[in-house]
């Protein structure tokens, strides 16, 4: 009864959140002058004109998810199966990338490999490669995938590694004594963490899918683009939002896709063990590999952009500027994460827990359904949500009024992502251990957080911490609803952006990459002892 | 616990929330840095407490337009400040706006002002092009926008996508001063030329300070930033002697059926003020007075100075609705 | 009265029955064994019973006290008293042994010094009290084992089931571990209900064997009735080695077996065609035996051999002490036998 209760309540919050909003949009989208109308979906189905658009968004989206699959994979390989030295710096490290935002980095690469840029010099000298040609390849969807990999394969990296950490070793082991180690990875070790890596690489694909800025900056012609036309140039919210059609339909393709492949894996050769059990490999050779490849991704993915941001903050005083600018939303930014991320901690574990640990029929449903939303464009759900919110009524006008709508926002955009990363989290525990409490007769909230919560603590953690990242860095959506007083950083940082000098704009995303830094850092100073057994 | 914690927040807020009172909101599409002085201003002045949306029609958001329109049927923001002028005149056709002629104006230009009085104009930034001088001697510089499609600025012009933002009333503007068929004829010989069409007019400004790109089409403010941060570059009014150029005055306008509307007119009539005028002068933006008696900085030209286009804004906003399935298509979407 | 009764319970997933309306009791302070091959039904049998799945229809009777009755409990998961061991254990890794065994303590809200004192009672009992403050990760399988015991019994619950608790060790330890749930429940005398589809466990355990197969009990009884008179041809094949030869009732006592007509009982049938079961060791090689058959395979057990025979009426399965060469013709004769039906 409390179980039903319980999830029934998170599962409403979701839909009054998450599904209304974006449902009324959808709906007002097919409803024109008083009766139903396909006006705007029979535009983007039955022309041509969408045909390149819809092609060129998979494009992007693909090409973006097999790079970060090509360096997330193997640094989560190397730091999860290899004596790296400096392990936590490195990891700490390639949170950066996700944290920077993927505009700014986007500059950063823009200028680096513009027709006048540092490394495009250096490439037109010591290579065939004509400066236009670099310039081209940045300025083309295939710059922005390479661009929006760098930013995104640490999702890659943090699934990979944690499915490496919890091979059953016993696995592995087998294999070694009869193959070489390439033999073990191929045969063994790949298949087994496959799931976890489909599942970061699904995360992948969405969100460049429905990703904006970098496409934008490099005026990448592709869906996102498309509807931000429709609303800042035609103001037609109905054109908008029957763009963002075709976004749910390729998810749905996907998530069909993913699920066909998955039907009949099992996923019980992982976590049964306990992490101190993984086999690392020790060969000189593996190592050196590691170390090569880290410092290659690192200088990449991360010395490279913070380089040319850290030399674009001359002088000093920027840092202050910067943050005089910026010191309300600053404040606000971590309250407004911190809120955002625990609410979605909270909504993640139980959206998670429905989707893993109901023994019903329902529960792939529930999965998929709840996985739909994250494709959703930020600005349609913003708009949904001023429709849905901004009403004279005392308890809508005080959530529309306060910081309440930004927290909203952000359970609306991340909700799919913190309950997908949790549920993921929960497949890896045994259904016995709850059996084994609730046997004895304790309530199921008894249960909860003597057995489910603890043992789920470093997944409670690692989804606090990416829903923070996450909540921190969002824009779309916080821009149309926050009220008057309530801006978060990044809004600072856009709002700036326009006519500040270069100095300032780059120490502000500077000051956040460091804010958000600050909890990863101190998360993984403490998961040692998080991660007891 | 948490339940706890988290109502009692709540609680907490909703208690802060009901003693707004004395207050106005306004929603501003100029630039953050501008405009939060002078805001800062009104408030010490009034003692009336602002409470702002920044946005600005160059960055990534969708805008305040949209949150305008999305909010129509509850609007929260009593005062809309408009970088530029024609979305003002687009609420105003889209039955936003409520009219308030503010004496404050009386010594502004009617040229500048609606004649129901829905909207007001003030302080103005122009439209202008930007050269790199390292790349271009003073004597290669291009003197009318129509140059720009002429081959010896072949590939090397950027323009901000013409679909948004002040690009867009640009394009307009040419529409009607060139008439729509040499203005099509134009653009698509400036298409031809290899244009580069980039997201955003600092954009431009970046790309001609790092040299990718010889000239570009921007705004007065744009120009502005990359002078003062040393960048060699060079600004050019076009067209002095011939259709003039764009002059985009602020502006400023009254949201219909909004909460405060008492306090939204005395900040109207503070926005419209030579005060403002002088001081966003003043400002790194630079922006024109558009009262000639105003003092500015030796480096910032009065609107007397440059010659402007002879245009309506209201014909500029009806014609970037009728254009912009054009631009769309011209801007390869 | 009985500690527990189940009455044609039953049980659907995705539409598959895989409970189909089976009952049984078991008295107080025995143990019953329900054997049966994976999939037949027995995990979800007691998973009704523990109350952690609800039965389609059926009833289930705790010392008397109704539990559930068609889809519905009609006591509290607490009243039920139940206490369980899983097949993985399911220790809890981020609590001590001692908070383990405590979990049920606090939950039936038991005071701190009665708990004190009942966990030392119990690990005394599995020898255990010096790894009170450590983790499960740290201890062995065996000591994982007696950890998982007595956080089940500290309880002292009204039934204690165990799902197949042995299954994860090796040979040895298993023995050991055995001896050591035999002693316990001798000790408490706890009604209990071990679920196994190894027949030694429920045979050296057990006070009562329940077969199980596709979701129906095919036989209750005690070992010995199960190995010498299986009530079914599946009880006949899962449990032990047997031998099943088509036969023919010829008239009452009387049937035609390949080898010739024999004296059986034959359970009142007089005519019909049945099948006849024995045990290998139930069969003799002698000089006067009725059948013949050439040995074709000999395995060494230790204290004999087992052999395969040929015969005319197919392959027989016997143990026997003597040593003879394959391909040597032998004359057997069956010293017990059984008369089975389909």
């Amino acid at each position: 009864m409390q179980r039903k209760l319980t999830l029934g309540f998170f599962f409403a919050i979701f839909i009054c959140s998450t599904f209304l909003p974006i449902a009324w949009m959808f709906g007002n989208s097919i409803y024109g002058n008083g009766r139903l109308s396909l006006v705007y979906y029979n535009d983007i189905f039955l022309t041509q004109k969408y045909v390149t658009v819809i092609f060129n968004s998979l494009i992007l989206a693909s090409t973006t998810t097999l790079l970060s699959a090509l360096i997330g994979i193997p640094t989560g390989f190397f730091l999860a199966k290899t004596h790296l030295p400096l392990k936590n710096i490195f990891k700490i490290c390639f949170f950066i990338p996700l944290i920077i935002p993927s505009y700014i980095t986007g500059i950063a690469w823009a200028n680096l490999l513009g027709k006048t840029g540092f490394l495009n010099n250096i490439f037109s000298q010591y290579t065939l490669l004509l400066p236009e040609s670099i310039s081209d390849f940045i300025y083309s969807i295939y710059g922005a995938s390479f661009i929006l990999s760098m930013n995104l394969f640490p999702v890659v990296m943090l699934i990979a590694e944690y499915a490496l950490k919890n091979v059953n070793h016993r696995l592995e082991e087998s294999g070694l004594i009869t193959g070489s180690i390439f033999q073990v990875l191929r045969r063994i070790t790949l298949p087994l963490i496959a799931p976890a890596i489909l599942s970061g690489m699904m995360i992948v694909f969405v969100l460049s899918l429905s990703e904006f800025g970098v496409p934008s900056l490099l005026q990448v012609n592709v869906l996102t683009t498309q509807i931000f036309t429709q609303f800042s140039a035609f103001y037609n919210e109905k054109a908008a939002t029957a763009i963002a059609f075709p976004l749910i339909v390729i998810t749905i393709v996907v998530i069909m896709l993913e699920q066909v492949y998955l039907r009949g894996k099992s996923f019980e050769v992982l976590g049964r063990t306990s992490s101190n059990s993984t086999i690392q490999y020790s060969i000189p050779w593996l190592n050196t590999a590691g170390i090569t490849f880290c410092i290659f991704v690192l200088s990449l993915c991360v010395v490279m952009p913070l380089i040319t941001l850290i030399l674009s903050t001359q002088p000093v005083s920027a840092y202050h500027d910067a943050f005089l600018l910026a010191k309300k939303s600053i404040t606000n930014s971590v309250f407004f994460g911190s809120m955002g991320a625990t609410l979605l901690t909270l909504m993640g574990f139980f959206l998670g827990y429905l989707c893993e640990k109901i023994r019903s029929r329902l529960k792939n449903s529930a999965a998929v359904f709840i996985w739909l939303f994250f494709a959703v464009p930020a600005t349609v759900t913003g708009i949904g949500l001023i429709k849905l919110w901004n009403r004279p009524e005392g308890l809508f006008q005080f959530i529309y009024g306060s910081f309440w709508i930004v927290i909203i926002g952000y359970v609306v955009r991340f909700s799919p992502l913190s309950g997908r990363i949790m549920a993921n989290y929960l497949k890896q525990i045994p259904y016995s251990m709850e059996e084994a409490g609730t046997v004895t007769g304790a309530s199921w909230f008894r249960v909860l957080s003597n057995i489910s919560l603890p043992l789920q603590r470093y997944g409670l953690v690692a989804t606090w911490l990416i829903s923070f990242m996450f909540c921190i860095g969002e824009v779309g959506t916080t821009i149309l609803v926050y009220p008057p007083g309530h801006e978060t950083l990044p809004i600072a940082l856009f709002t700036v952006m326009a006519n500040s000098p270069m100095n300032i704009v780059s120490a502000l995303s500077i000051i956040i990459v460091a804010m958000t830094l600050l909890p990863v850092g101190v998360f993984l100073a403490i998961s040692k002892y998080l991660v007891k057994i | 616990m948490k339940f706890i914690t988290v109502t009692c927040i709540a609680l907490f807020m909703f208690i802060k929330m009901s003693y707004a009172g004395n207050e106005v909101v306004v929603y501003t599409s100029e630039d953050k840095i501008f405009s939060e002085p002078v805001l800062q201003q009104f408030e010490k002045k009034t003692g009336i407490k602002i409470r702002v949306i920044y946005d600005t029609e160059e960055t990534k958001s969708t805008g305040l337009v949209n949150r305008l329109i999305a909010e129509k049927n509850n609007p929260q923001a009593d005062v809309f400040w408009s970088g530029e002028p024609v979305r003002p005149v687009l609420l105003k056709i889209k039955g936003l706006t409520t009219p308030y002629v503010s004496s404050a104006a009386a010594d502004i230009s009617k040229i500048y002002k609606d004649t129901e009085g829905h909207w007001t104009g003030f302080s103005a930034r122009a439209r202008i092009i930007l050269y790199n001088s390292s790349l271009v001697s003073m004597d290669e510089r291009p003197l009318s926008i129509l140059d720009l499609a002429k081959p010896r600025w072949r590939d090397q012009v950027a323009i901000a996508n013409p679909l948004f933002g002040t690009t867009s009333v640009h394009m307009a503007a040419l529409f009607i001063i060139l008439g729509d068929e040499k203005a099509r004829k134009f653009m698509n010989d400036l298409k031809a030329n290899g244009v580069k069409i980039v997201s955003s007019n600092s954009e431009v400004r970046r790309l001609v300070a790092r040299g990718e790109v010889k000239v570009g089409i921007t705004d007065t403010d744009d120009a502005n930033v990359a002078v003062r941060e040393g960048s060699a570059v060079k600004i050019v009014y076009p067209d002095e002697s011939g259709m003039g150029t764009l002059i985009m005055p602020n502006m400023v306008c009254l949201i219909k059926n909004s909460p405060n509307q008492e306090n939204g007119k005395k900040l109207i009539d503070y926005l419209v003020s030579s005060e403002v005028e002088k001081s966003l002068a003043f400002a790194m933006c630079a922006q024109m007075p558009l009262r000639h008696y105003v003092q500015t900085p030796a480096d910032v030209l009065t609107i007397a100075a440059i010659k402007g286009m002879d245009i309506n804004y209201h014909d500029v906003a009806v014609k970037l609705d009728e254009i912009s399935a054009f631009l769309k298509q011209w801007a390869g979407y | 009265m009985n500690a527990l009764e189940v009455k044609n319970l039953r049980k659907s997933f995705n539409k598959k029955e895989v409970v189909k309306g089976i009952s049984f009791d078991v008295e107080k302070g025995q143990l019953l064994a329900l054997l049966g091959p994976s999939g037949c039904g027995k995990t979800t049998t007691i998973r009704m019973i523990a109350g952690l799945e609800m039965p389609d229809d059926g009833e289930i009777l705790i010392e008397g006290i109704l539990a559930s009755q068609g889809h519905k409990a009609t006591i509290s998961q607490k009243q039920r008293h139940i206490g369980m061991i899983f097949q993985d254990l399911a220790l809890w890794p981020h609590m001590t042994v001692y908070e383990n065994i405590e979990f049920g303590l606090k939950v039936n809200g038991l005071a701190k010094a009665e708990r004190q004192k009942r966990i030392d009672a119990v690990l005394n009992k599995v020898k255990m009290h010096k790894y009170a403050k450590a983790y499960p990760a740290r201890l062995s399988g065996g000591q994982q084992q007696l950890i998982a015991i007595a956080r089940a019994i500290v309880t002292e619950p009204k039934l204690l089931l165990m799902d197949e608790p042995l299954s994860n060790i090796d040979i040895k330890l298993r023995e050991d571990i055995r001896q050591e749930i035999k002693h316990i429940q001798q000790e408490t005398q706890i009604t209990t209900i071990y679920i196994t589809h190894d027949q030694e466990d429920a045979f050296l355990l057990a006070n009562k064997v329940a077969v199980m197969n596709a979701g129906i009990l095919e036989q209750i009884g005690s070992p010995e009735e199960i190995y010498s008179s299986p009530a079914s041809l599946f009880v006949a094949d899962f449990v032990g080695e047997s031998n099943v030869i088509n036969v023919k009732i010829v008239d009452k006592g009387r049937i035609l077996t390949p080898w010739g007509e024999l004296a059986c009982n034959t359970k009142g049938q007089e005519r019909g065609n049945a099948f006849l079961f024995f045990r290998p060791h139930y069969v003799k090689i002698e000089k006067g035996g009725y059948g013949d058959g050439v040995i074709i395979n000999r395995n060494f057990l230790g204290e004999g051999y087992k052999y395969r025979i040929s015969t005319s009426g197919g392959e027989i399965k016997l143990h026997v002490r003597e040593i003879y060469e394959i391909g040597q013709s032998v004359r057997f004769s069956v010293k017990r036998m059984e008369i089975l039906f389909c």
